[in-house]
Parts: C-alpha cells; sequence; structure tokens
C-alpha cells in the first residue's frame, strides 16, 4: 500500500483533568474518505482540531509524508494543505460569502508594501465555486448571516475547495441539511477523494458514512477502538462498537 | 462597492438629518449661531474628537475599546509641550505626538492582546497608571504659555486652509482604504464578530488588534499635537472626559459597541453632532451643566431604538436588500 | 508596581525626615509643615517661605508629604512627626473627618496641631492660618475687573467642577460683591467646564459668540485659566474681552504677557508658609494671637478671629503682567 499523506501516532489530548483522547494511532490516506464515529463527547472532533492546529496534542505526533510535524495555528495547518471545516463553522456572519471564504488568505496585490484586496479576482473565484458546488446563490456579495445552514455549509465547504488542499476534513457537515442538500454534499465528498484528496468525515449517520465512506473508525471515551474498512464491517457492527456492546470493546474495556 | 451609496446607510442618515435639525433649530433659538465665526470655532473644537473618535472606532469594531485614550493623549500632549519648550523646531514638535501616541498605543495593545486581559478591564488599569505617569512627569505643575510656534503652523496649514482639515480628511481616507480595499478591513470585522471564530479561520488575530490600537494610539498623538497647538497648554486634568465622549460619539455613529460593524462616517457625523448640541444649547441659554444630559439621553434614545429594532427584526436587518446591512462596513 | 514604588517613595520620604531630625537634636525648636503633596511649585512656595520665617525667627523647619496627594499617606506622615515630639506641626489638612485623633494624640504627646492651607473646622486643632477668605477672593477679582472695564459691562463666568465647593463659594461672593457695591454689572450664569483646558476653551468661545457684548471673562478653577487664555487669543478678542481668573503666576505668566490676561488673583503662597512657621513658634512659646497684628518679618498686618481660631493672611494677592516674574508658583 502506499504511504500514508498523514500519520497520527499515539495522539492524546488533555482538558485540564479531562482526558479527551489517549493513544490515537490513525493513518490518512490521499483519495480515500475516513469516517469517524462515535458518541457525543467521543473525542472525534478534538482530534480533528489537533489535526487542523486548533489544539496542541499533549503527547504524541503528526507525521506528514513521512516527516513529523506540528501545527501551532490553524495556519500552520492550511498552509500544510489540511482544510477543516468546523461543526461550529466558524464562518462570519458579518461578512461575505467572498470575504468569508478568503478569510485570513485573501488574494492581494502590493503596492508600496501595501496589501490591497483583489475584489474582482476573488469575487470571480467564489462565483466558480459556489456553480460548481450547485450552491445556489448568485451574489457572493451576500453577508453570511442571510443564508439558510445549507447554504452556510455550502460557504465552508467553498472556503475548503479554495484552499486546494490535499486533507479536507469535514465535522458533522450534513447535520444541519435537508434530504437534498445532504445529497449535494455526500457527492461532493466522493469528488474530492476521487479528485486524488484525503476526506476525513465526521458523522452519526450510519448511511451517509456508509454510502461514501473508504475506511471507518470509531471513537470511544478518547481511544480509537475500531478501524475496519467499509467492505469487511456493516451498520450494526459499527453500532455495537459506538455503544460498547461488542464483544471486542468490553474486552478491551475489562482490561483497563 | 456596488451601490455608491453603500457607504452611507440609514444611522448615517439619520445623523446628517439630525445635524441640520439642530443646526436649523439653533439657528432660530439663537441669532449668534448660524455665523461662520461661530460654526468654525465648533469645528475647531471638534479636531481632537475627531480623530481620537475614528481611532476608537477600529478599537470598538475589533470588539476592544480603550477608555485610557484620553489620559494617553495627555502623555503625548507631554511630550510635544516639552519640545516645544526646549525650543525644538515645530514640525518636529507637532510630529512627535503621533510618534509618540503609536509607542503609547502600542504599550496599550501589548497589556490587552499578550496580557489576554479583556481590554476594558486592561484600560481602565491604565487609565490610572498613565494619569500617575502625566502627574509624574508634570509634577503637579502645569505646562501652560507653550510657545505659538506650533499654534502657527497649524493655524498656517496649507494654503490658507488650517491643518485640521487635510490631517482629518487624510486620516478618514487611509481607514477607508485600510477597511474596504486591504484584509485588514475583513480581519477586524471577523474578529469584532467572533474572535475565537476568526481564529479558526486563520487570521491573526493578535496581529489585527495590535495594529488597531497602534493606529487609534497614533491618531490620538494626533490629537496630542493639535490640543498642545490649540491650547498651548497640558493640565494635569487633561483628556480626563474624551475618552467616553469618544466612545459615545462612535457608538452614536453606529459602530457596534460589541464589535463587528463600524462606520466612519458615522463617527465624523456623531463628533459633529455631538459638538453642535453642546455650541447650540449654550448659545440658545441652557446652562452647560444640561450638555451632558443631553447627549447622555441622546446615546440611550439611539441605543435603545438600536435593541429595539434588533429584537423585532434582526432578519430584515440582515435580509441582503432590506435597507442596511447589519454587517457592512459603512464607510 | 505603583504601590509598590509609591511605598518606597513615601518610606524614603520619611527616612528623610527622621534622620534629619536625628541629626538637629539640639535646642531648638522644631515646627514642621505637612503639604498635601510634595514636588509641587505651590507647596515649593510654602516650603520657601516657611524656610525664611525659620532662619529668621531661629527654629528648625521640618517640611515633608505624601508624593500623591493619598490623605491616608499624610495622616501617616503626621502621626510619625508628633510620635518623634516634633513641638508643633502643621497640616494642609487632605481629609478634615480623619485627622481629629491624631490631633487627641499630639495633645497627649504635648504636641501643637494646627492646620494651614486647607482646614479641619472641628477637629480641636490649635489654629488655622488661612490664606484669604472666600470673600475676599470673591470681592477682589470682581473690584479689579471694574477698574478695568468699568461697572456697567458684562462678564462671563467658567467654572470647574459644579460640585466643588470652594469654587461655588467664591462664586456666591463675586454675585454678592456685584449686588451690594456695582447693580449695573451683568454677571452672566456660571459654565462648568470640569478640569479640562480643551472644555474651559469651548465654553469660553461658546459665551463670547453668545454674548457679542461681553467685555470680561472669569475663570474660576485654575484649570480653566489657560483654557479661557487661549479662547480670547484665538477669537482675536485680546484687549476688547478681559480675561482673569484665580491661577497661580507659572499658570497665567504667558496669558498675562499676551494681554488675553490684565490680572489674576491668587495669595502668595510664600507668604502664606512664612506665617505658618511664625504662628507655630507663637503657639510653642505660648504667646497669644492679637486681633491684628504685623508678625516680625512680614510687611503688613494679619488678624486673627478668636471665635473660629482662623489666622488670615489678609488681602489676596493681585498678579499683573508687571509682577507676575517676581513670583515661581
Ligand atoms: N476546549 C475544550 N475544553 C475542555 N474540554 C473540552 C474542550 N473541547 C472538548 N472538550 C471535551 O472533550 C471531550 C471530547 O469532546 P469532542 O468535542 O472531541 O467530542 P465529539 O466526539 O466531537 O462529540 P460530538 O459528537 O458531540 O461532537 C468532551 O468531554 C468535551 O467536553
Ligand atoms: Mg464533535
Amino acid at each position: 500500500m502506499t504511504r500514508p499523506f498523514i500519520e497520527a501516532r499515539d495522539i492524546s489530548k488533555r482538558f485540564g483533568a479531562l482526558q479527551a483522547l489517549s493513544g490515537v494511532d490513525l493513518d490518512i490516506f490521499e483519495g480515500e474518505v475516513l469516517a469517524l464515529l462515535g458518541d457525543n463527547g467521543a473525542g472525534k472532533s478534538t482530534f480533528v482540531k489537533i489535526l487542523s492546529g486548533a489544539h496542541a496534542p499533549t503527547g504524541g505526533d503528526l507525521v506528514m509524508d513521512g516527516r513529523p510535524v506540528e501545527f501551532a495555528s490553524p495556519q500552520d495547518s492550511a498552509a500544510a494543505g489540511i482544510a477543516t471545516i468546523f461543526q461550529e463553522l466558524a464562518l462570519s456572519e458579518n461578512l461575505s460569502i467572498a470575504e468569508n471564504v478568503f478569510l485570513g488568505r485573501e488574494l492581494t496585490h502590493r503596492v508600496l508594501g501595501v496589501p490591497f484586496l483583489r475584489h474582482t479576482a476573488m469575487k470571480r473565484r467564489v462565483g466558480e465555486l459556489l456553480r460548481e458546488l450547485d450552491a445556489h446563490i448568485s451574489d457572493p456579495e451576500v453577508p453570511v448571516g442571510s443564508l439558510s445552514g445549507g447554504q452556510r455549509q455550502a460557504v465552508a465547504i467553498s472556503r475548503a475547495l479554495n484552499l486546494n488542499a490535499r486533507l479536507v476534513i469535514m465535522d458533522e457537515p450534513t447535520a444541519a441539511l435537508a434530504v437534498a442538500e445532504t445529497r449535494k454534499v455526500l457527492q461532493l465528498i466522493r469528488k474530492l477523494a476521487d479528485s486524488g484528496r484525503a476526506v476525513i468525515l465526521v458523522s452519526h449517520n450510519m448511511h451517509d458514512v456508509f454510502e461514501v465512506a473508504d475506511r471507518i473508525a470509531v471513537f470511544r471515551r478518547g481511544r480509537k477502538i475500531a478501524e475496519k474498512m467499509r467492505a469487511e464491517t456493516n451498520p450494526e457492527e459499527v453500532v455495537s462498537f459506538i455503544t460498547g456492546a461488542h464483544p471486542d470493546v468490553r474486552a478491551l474495556e475489562m482490561q483497563s | 462597492m456596488r451601490n455608491p451609496l453603500d457607504w452611507f446607510g440609514r444611522r448615517e442618515a439619520l445623523l446628517a438629518v439630525a445635524c441640520m435639525a439642530a443646526v436649523l433649530l439653533f439657528s432660530i433659538l439663537s441669532p449668534y449661531f448660524f455665523n461662520a465665526d461661530n460654526l468654525s470655532a465648533v469645528l475647531n473644537n471638534s479636531v481632537e474628537l475627531l480623530l481620537v473618535g475614528l481611532g476608537m472606532t477600529l478599537l470598538l469594531g475589533v470588539g476592544g475599546i480603550d477608555v485610557s485614550v484620553g489620559v494617553a493623549m495627555g502623555l503625548a500632549a507631554i511630550a510635544v509641550g516639552r519640545l516645544l519648550q526646549a525650543g525644538v523646531n515645530p514640525v518636529v514638535a507637532g510630529l512627535a505626538g503621533p510618534a509618540a501616541g503609536l509607542v503609547i498605543g502600542a504599550a496599550t495593545g501589548s497589556v490587552v492582546v499578550f496580557g489576554r486581559i479583556p481590554a476594558i478591564v486592561a484600560t481602565l488599569g491604565l487609565y490610572g497608571v498613565y494619569r500617575a505617569g502625566i502627574y509624574l512627569c508634570l509634577g503637579g505643575d502645569w505646562l501652560s504659555g507653550l510657545p505659538v510656534g506650533l499654534t502657527d503652523l497649524v493655524g498656517t496649514g496649507i494654503a490658507g486652509v488650517p491643518l485640521a482639515f487635510p490631517c482629518v480628511a487624510i486620516t478618514y481616507l487611509a481607514l477607508y482604504v485600510a477597511l474596504r480595499r486591504t484584509p485588514f478591513g475583513p480581519h477586524l470585522l471577523a474578529i469584532g464578530h467572533s474572535e475565537a471564530k476568526a481564529r479558526l479561520s486563520g487570521v491573526s488575530v493578535n496581529r489585527t488588534q495590535m495594529l488597531a490600537f497602534i493606529v487609534s494610539g497614533a491618531l490620538m498623538g494626533l490629537a496630542a499635537s493639535f490640543y498642545v497647538a490649540t491650547y498651548r497648554n497640558v493640565e494635569m486634568t487633561i483628556g480626563g472626559t474624551l475618552a467616553l465622549e469618544a466612545i459615545a460619539a462612535v457608538v452614536l455613529g453606529g459602530t457596534s459597541v460589541t464589535g463587528g460593524r463600524v462606520s466612519l462616517v458615522g463617527t465624523i457625523l456623531g463628533v459633529l453632532l455631538l459638538r453642535l448640541l453642546q455650541n447650540g444649547l449654550l448659545l440658545s441659554g441652557v446652562p452647560s451643566l444640561w450638555q451632558p444630559v443631553v447627549t447622555g439621553l441622546l446615546l440611550l434614545t439611539v441605543l435603545g431604538i438600536e435593541a429595539a429594532q434588533g429584537r423585532l427584526s434582526l432578519a430584515t436587518l440582515l435580509r441582503p436588500k432590506g435597507g442596511r446591512l447589519a454587517s457592512r462596513v459603512a464607510q | 508596581m505603583l504601590k509598590t514604588s509609591k511605598l518606597l517613595l513615601l518610606s524614603v520620604a520619611l527616612l528623610a525626615a527622621t534622620s534629619g531630625l536625628a541629626t538637629a537634636a539640639d535646642a531648638k525648636k522644631k515646627v514642621a509643615f505637612v503639604p498635601q503633596l510634595i514636588g509641587i511649585p505651590y507647596f515649593d512656595a510654602m516650603k520657601a517661605g516657611g524656610t525664611a520665617a525659620a532662619n529668621k525667627l531661629g527654629v528648625d523647619f521640618i517640611y515633608t508629604g505624601p508624593v500623591d496627594a493619598n490623605p491616608v499617606d499624610q495622616l501617616q506622615i503626621v502621626q510619625n512627626l508628633v510620635n518623634q515630639g516634633v513641638d508643633a506641626v502643621s497640616v494642609s489638612v487632605l481629609d478634615a473627618s480623619s485627622i481629629a485623633p491624631v490631633v487627641e494624640a499630639a495633645k497627649a504627646k504635648h504636641v501643637i496641631l494646627f492646620t494651614s492651607d486647607s482646614d479641619a473646622p472641628n477637629s480641636g486643632r490649635a489654629v488655622y492660618v488661612a490664606q484669604a477668605t472666600d470673600e475676599g477672593l470673591g470681592d477682589m477679582i470682581i473690584d479689579e475687573m471694574v477698574k478695568r472695564v468699568g461697572p456697567d459691562a458684562k462678564i462671563g463666568i467658567v467654572s470647574g467642577e459644579a460640585t466643588a465647593s470652594n469654587l461655588n463659594a467664591w462664586i456666591g461672593y463675586m454675585q454678592a460683591r456685584v449686588k451690594d457695591k456695582y447693580p449695573k454689572l451683568k454677571l452672566l450664569a456660571p459654565q462648568f467646564a470640569g478640569g479640562t483646558a480643551q472644555r474651559a476653551a469651548q465654553l469660553a468661545t461658546d459665551i463670547m459668540a453668545a454674548n457679542p457684548d461681553l467685555k470680561g471673562i472669569i475663570g474660576v478653577a485654575s484649570s480653566t485659566c489657560p483654557g479661557v487664555a487661549q479662547a480670547i487669543e484665538t477669537a482675536g478678542k485680546v484687549g476688547k474681552v478681559i480675561g482673569t481668573g484665580y491661577c497661580s503666576p507659572n499658570t497665567a505668566r504667558a496669558y498675562l504677557k499676551s494681554g488675553a490676561f490684565a490680572y489674576t488673583v491668587l495669595w502668595d503662597p510664600a507668604e502664606l508658609g512664612y506665617l505658618t512657621v511664625w504662628a507655630g513658634k507663637q503657639l510653642i512659646d505660648g504667646k497669644p494671637f492679637e486681633a491684628t497684628m504685623t508678625p516680625e518679618g512680614m510687611s503688613h498686618p494679619v488678624t486673627y478671629d478668636a471665635k473660629t481660631g482662623i489666622l488670615l493672611l489678609g488681602e489676596p494677592a493681585v498678579f499683573t503682567a508687571q509682577n507676575v516674574d517676581n513670583y515661581h508658583f
């Protein structure tokens, strides 16, 4: 098999007294959709935030293309080719769609050292992205505060696409969406992977996961307790991993 | 900018109408109000508040505040005054104001940004520190009757136009361009809206906040130079109420107290309205004691209307074409 | 940080005071004066006057006080002086309500405690050495104004804080003087500028705009003087509108010279300092104050009111372009 794009090795994270993650090993491959599942508070978002530079791990390493990396900030992670759509979306409702898509990495040209915004170029690019997503938003100048949940998700996805990232992380992207919009997002996820990107999808929706994921990892109480190729498992088994009913999990939890 | 009037929204229009109404009313109430001498005196009296207010607009916009800006201006004024006393070229002394202001702004910003102390608390503390600084610098004595060099320079101005006008105009234009045409604008507004989200989006929060404090500091320092030029005096109590007046004018102008929305034109109109009211009320025979009451009530009314509107029709405020976008930078 | 540096300064000041005491432990009587704060020209002038009196009268003069007008620090300094057995201690009181217990303690140790420059009326102090009466100040500024604009004129008033009782008292006596002696003089209602020159200038400008026939403006708080003067200069009304106020020569010097101010009224703190030390010596010697007397080394008589226990320096001083350079406070 090919070398993973990112290897997470023995990752742990404490928030004060709370052990949110412990000893997580996980490989992330390009061209593959990896689904993260687990109960509320299992540590999925925490893991994803470590990959995106929003949290620093308490222990363990990230290895990228065979070399250890450290992300001190979301900028670092973005620069390394990781785009994250956070569960809480992190959009600025008071800014326009175009401003949101380019926030923190605006297109500029320098005049006497002053970076001037390239409004037209950014608007054009956002228009293309929205069309590609089939988002039914005609005007990239509209403030995000006036958009529906699905439209906001589309803006967040545009942001990730615009990064031209090697890894796109989506934390529960379909949670707030209607059926049709969910379909569109799932198609998009597949398209991203088929174009050679790595995708991490965090979701509680078994149906969605089995539709698009290539590989499935289950988190429970801060640990990765199972990792299966989709073809090797089924929804029932995954559910039993999540709830802790599976014999393997019981054995594991008896030990510790 | 799709609509050329985009920068001039509902609040700005309201303020402009209020200013005109005030002019009309006071012209009727006092025969001494509507003449060139009086109106130019009103403008002259607005210069420091305009500069400090424009700086405060950035700070409120980014979700910060600086209640120490008035006494900080006192420190910058001491620098300017001492240089004038020492017989330094007035151009140099005048430029020392913004330079000193920039340094003080950076110091204030550092305490807020790197100390991770809420701006209101940090600057309240710095208010005391800077006040003590003024005291230590002046030693209980004022700088009085300073040399007229800077006064003449500012008064003569360029081609007969007093220096204050180009200074305020250039400041406005520079801030407009910075907010509208550079990443500083969206970054500032994103942070003002939500610091955490801005951070996740890869905005350099610390840098943007520092920049806002530094720019506000430099403008405060420029105001100090004008103060010294105008009054040739630095008193122990300098700038005591300036920060609050500035905050009032800025909020009146439509900049959000909690950040995420700014209006430069609003600030300018807010300052003018405050000064027009102060002048007009006195000329109409209302004792000066009532001036803060009137301006206070005005502010409460505006904020009250805003709060009511926000509760009743957030959706309409936010709808793209429904009047002013709550979101846009109104310059 | 601020607090510790302040404490440091305070202890240094105390140390200096006590060590001065130790070396000067001879037969000479000791009179101390504790100002509201040290290092400002006003109290420096009082110190100079006190030193002159000490040399003339043959006593030791101790001058020590807080660095930032903090009443607690001041009380501690007074307490220390009392404990060290200084013969007479005078205080320019910061907090009138808290000084009484110290006066008691001083009596127990046979130390004479009295007030100067700022009083604590019901504290049991031996005497209050007063610079001028509110009435004297009010009368003087009006009389001097009438000398320059005549008895038939319109005069504006710019005061400081509306809550400052001394400023309001002066304004009250100005109004009373006008009513009694110059019924044709029109004194406009006072406008209150708070503490800043900017606001004072704004109000003075507006008063001149609202009253084109204005003949004079009085800046009541010393903080309003520069603003009033500057407004007169900016409006191009030097000579047409007579500016004045209760402000020190240092504050008013430039404006007296430019003509924006014709005069200012205040007292001479050097004389006040002299009288303070003289009064201390008088009390130590057990000599009574007479209703009118001329202390040794002073050029004019002072008055004593036995009922209120106030020793009054006399008429306020008037500073003009001609005499201002003789004063440095
Ligand atoms: N910033 C934080 N500070 C303290 N505790 C945190 C923080 N973020 C997460 N936690 C805690 O860490 C644990 C894991 O949270 P996490 O958000 O990773 O769960 P999750 O698997 O994403 O859950 P959900 O499915 O509800 O999104 C939870 O107990 C949560 O309360
Ligand atoms: Mg989560």
